[in-house]
């Protein structure tokens, strides 16, 4: 699935966690290129979040290897080049924003100057130049998770891994986040865990999914979605469709759907030119057709149906819940 | 810079905590009242002079009063308030710093930094130690005002009561540490380090205790074998004379001396007894912490020219001339009947001195340990809870 190489950002191969008898991993692979954003998604217990501490040595593997950033895996000094924003991120309430960037920038070994030069700017970046002096605790979800968006930048980080880092926030805070986190993005490699698909698709090119511990799926979102029956849907004014027409439609394994403001028809084809009787037919019964597009499978739906077909997980708990961390 | 950046994090911890300020309040009062007392023409003062006590022995410039107001630092201000009353308030305010730090979504933040965990443990560790070292510091600068002031004597050993107390907390804070990296909850950790504080107490006091009956009861059977080597030599020179007084004087001291090697005899069982209590405890003592030791230092460094010790001044022996020694019996008495009183007299001051002698050994005993044996066995045994700690930080998936 994945194929080495000194370029990559992360390479991680075969990777194995087993906590007390529970294998989190099972030999997963992925591979994130320099430049790119990677996301990561899987059912709550996927073992996403093991993966990504796997990766920033807060997790022992039980096996497997790779390289982070052209190191071997577990190596400590090339931490210095990568940014983390974790889940349930949770700062010492009693640090400012400011005093908070100057602590974690100098654990990262970014000297004084620098980290007075940046601090400022990425609190800018981030909105917070006006909390700056504030204690932490006095901060927003929303807020609070832009600082530690502004943490995770401060060593001006190679590769950039970011777990939930909208999680709990609200639909401004997350915008506004999303914003930061993709000019951020704009000269760096990044790997986005997150459980919300919709973030996932506008911020990703490539996306690995995991579940059980193994990755199911991985590829550029457009081809993996690409690999999926692409429907047809035609729209249209007026009266509904005449009886023969609907018949037509079913027979193609298609729907259709009649209300007040008109009518639907979705039919499952790769090709439009398949549909070009349906549309004459309807055209030919005087109706008016208001709308004809091929419409891809949706992340969410590429999600749901990679999982099933792996025959594991609870899509239905991804998409309404938090990641449970392990 | 990174080492920097966790120690400045500790102070910045340590300022947010109210516990932090206090502590550091109450020191405040506590060394006001020490600056309070002071030693005039007539005697000592207390609270600035508001009450006067007059009293000939404490006035200015002597040396009882130099030895009630050092040992009123190292005996009660130390003991009392550092060790103890200022150790809880640090231990409750401390005992959450690792559960909070290794909570989820905070220490990723720090263990995903390029720093190596051990080193974040130790520095993590070294900076909660900030808490009783900086109000120790204040503390002890403050005493070191007050006595200059009141003795005009400026004595820098005050000042080893900051390393000295600061060791008495680490003792018990890598205890507490390991609970909490056990346990995740600083409240569970305080609990377990309170047991821990109690069982060490237990121990130290015991072993004391059995110690201190070992040398009474050593001075006591040495009194005795004296008292049996006396009348033997008596009995010798009676059955020497053929006088019939002298003869029943034979019989009574013949008895006496029996009834004295039966009860040397008896006292030997006791003490192989009482000994073999005792070898557990000085074992487990020899490796355990040696909190009460450590904090004894302070006593002995601070004036080791004290012409009197604070104990001395607490029993109020100073005030008495030492006692003449008794005149030897005359010859010719030896037929003499004692009184009931003078015997119950003798025998009265015989305890007194057994308890004096005995006293007077335990503190020779506790004198004659070393500091490096006291603190370096202490801190070995931290050493070793440190490195327990270390190692499951080390290797905890976070």
């Amino acid at each position: 699935m994945t194929s080495s190489g000194p370029d990559a950002a992360v390479d991680l191969i075969d990777l194995r966690k087993r906590y007390r008898g529970v294998e989190a991993l099972r030999g997963a692979s992925i591979r994130v290129e320099r430049g790119e954003i990677f996301g990561l998604l899987g059912p709550n217990g996927a073992g996403k979040s093991t993966l990504v501490k796997i990766l920033l040595t807060l997790v022992r593997r039980t096996g497997g290897g790779g390289t982070v950033l052209g190191a071997p895996l577990g190596d400590r000094e090339t931490l210095a080049k990568v940014g983390y924003l974790p889940e349930n991120l949770r700062f010492p309430d009693y640090l400012t924003a400011r005093q908070a960037l100057d602590y974690f920038g100098a654990l990262a070994k970014v000297p004084r100057i620098d980290r007075r030069r940046r601090g400022g700017e990425l609190l800018e970046l981030v909105g917070m130049r006006d909390w700056a002096d504030r204690p932490v605790r006095t901060y927003s979800k929303g807020m609070r998770q832009r600082v530690g968006l502004a943490v995770s930048l401060v060593s001006d980080p190679e590769l950039l891994v970011l777990d939930e880092p909208t999680d709990g926030v609200d639909p401004i805070g997350r915008k506004e986040i999303r914003d930061a986190l993709l000019q951020a993005a704009s000269t760096r490699s990044v790997l986005l865990n997150s459980h919300l698909l919709s973030e996932v698709e506008a911020m990703c090119g490539r996306i690995a999914i995991l579940n059980q511990g193994q990755v199911v799926a991985q590829g550029p979102i457009s081809e993996l979605a690409g690999d999926e029956r692409h429907d047809v849907e035609i729209a249209g004014s007026g009266q509904p469709l005449p009886g023969g027409l609907t018949s037509l439609v079913e027979s193609m394994g298609g729907t259709c759907a009649a209300g007040a403001e008109g009518w639907h028809l979705r039919i499952p084809r790769r090709d439009a030119a398949e549909v070009q009787p349906i549309v004459d037919a309807a055209r030919a019964a005087g109706r008016v057709i208001t709308s004809l597009r091929a419409s891809r499978a949706s992340l969410e739906e590429l999600f749901v149906r990679t999982v099933s077909d792996a025959g594991g997980g609870r899509p239905g708990g991804v998409l309404s819940g938090r990641g449970s961390g392990r | 810079m990174q080492t920097g950046a966790i120690l400045l994090d500790s102070l910045r911890l340590l300022r947010s905590r109210k516990l932090f300020w206090i502590s550091l309040g109450i020191s405040v009062v506590v060394m006001l009242a020490y600056a309070s007392i002071g030693f005039g023409e007539n005697g000592l003062s207390l609270f600035f002079g508001a009450w006067e006590l007059e009293d000939p022995f404490f006035t200015k410039g002597s040396p009882w009063s130099r030895a009630l107001y050092l040992g009123l630092f190292s005996n009660i201000v130390v003991t009392v308030w550092l060790t103890w009353a200022a150790t809880i308030l640090a231990l409750v305010s401390t005992s959450s710093v690792f559960p909070d730090f290794m909570s989820a979504g905070s220490i990723e933040l720090v263990l995903s930094k390029p720093i190596s965990r051990v080193r974040v443990f130790l520095v993590k560790y070294l900076g909660s130690l900030l808490f009783v070292l900086l109000q120790v510091l204040v503390f002890c600068t403050g005493v070191f005002i007050c006595v200059g002031v009141r003795l005009d004597e400026w004595l820098w050993s005050i000042f080893a009561a900051v390393p000295l107390v600061t060791i008495f907390f680490s003792y018990l804070y890598a205890f507490n540490v390991l609970m909490g990296l056990l346990t995740r909850s600083g409240l569970a950790a305080l609990l377990f380090t309170a047991v821990f504080w109690f069982l060490l107490f237990a121990v130290q006091s015991g072993e004391a205790a059995l110690g201190g009956i070992t040398r009474e009861q050593q001075v006591r059977m040495e009194a005795l074998e004296k008292r049996v080597v006396e009348q033997e030599t008596r009995l010798e020179r009676l059955a020497a004379s053929e006088r019939p007084s002298d003869q029943r004087a034979k019989e009574r001291v013949a008895t006496e001396l029996e009834a004295n090697r039966t009860r040397l005899a008896e006292d030997a069982q006791r003490l192989d007894t009482i000994r073999r209590w005792h070898g557990p405890f000085e074992t487990l003592m020899a490796v355990l912490p040696k909190n009460q030791e450590t904090i004894g230092l302070l006593d002995r460094w601070l004036a080791p020219d004290a012409r009197y010790t604070f104990t001395e001044l607490m029993l109020g022996d100073y005030r008495e001339d030492p006692k003449p020694a008794e005149p030897p019996a005359a010859e010719g008495d030896e037929a003499a009947e004692p009184s009931p009183d003078s015997d119950r007299e003798r025998r009265r001051a015989e305890r007194r001195d057994v308890d004096r002698e005995a006293t007077r050994r335990v503190e020779s005993d506790l004198r004659s340990t070393s500091a490096l044996f006291i603190v370096g066995t202490s801190l070995a045994f931290e050493a070793v809870i440190l490195a327990l700690a270390a190692w499951i930080f080390a290797r905890r998936d976070f």
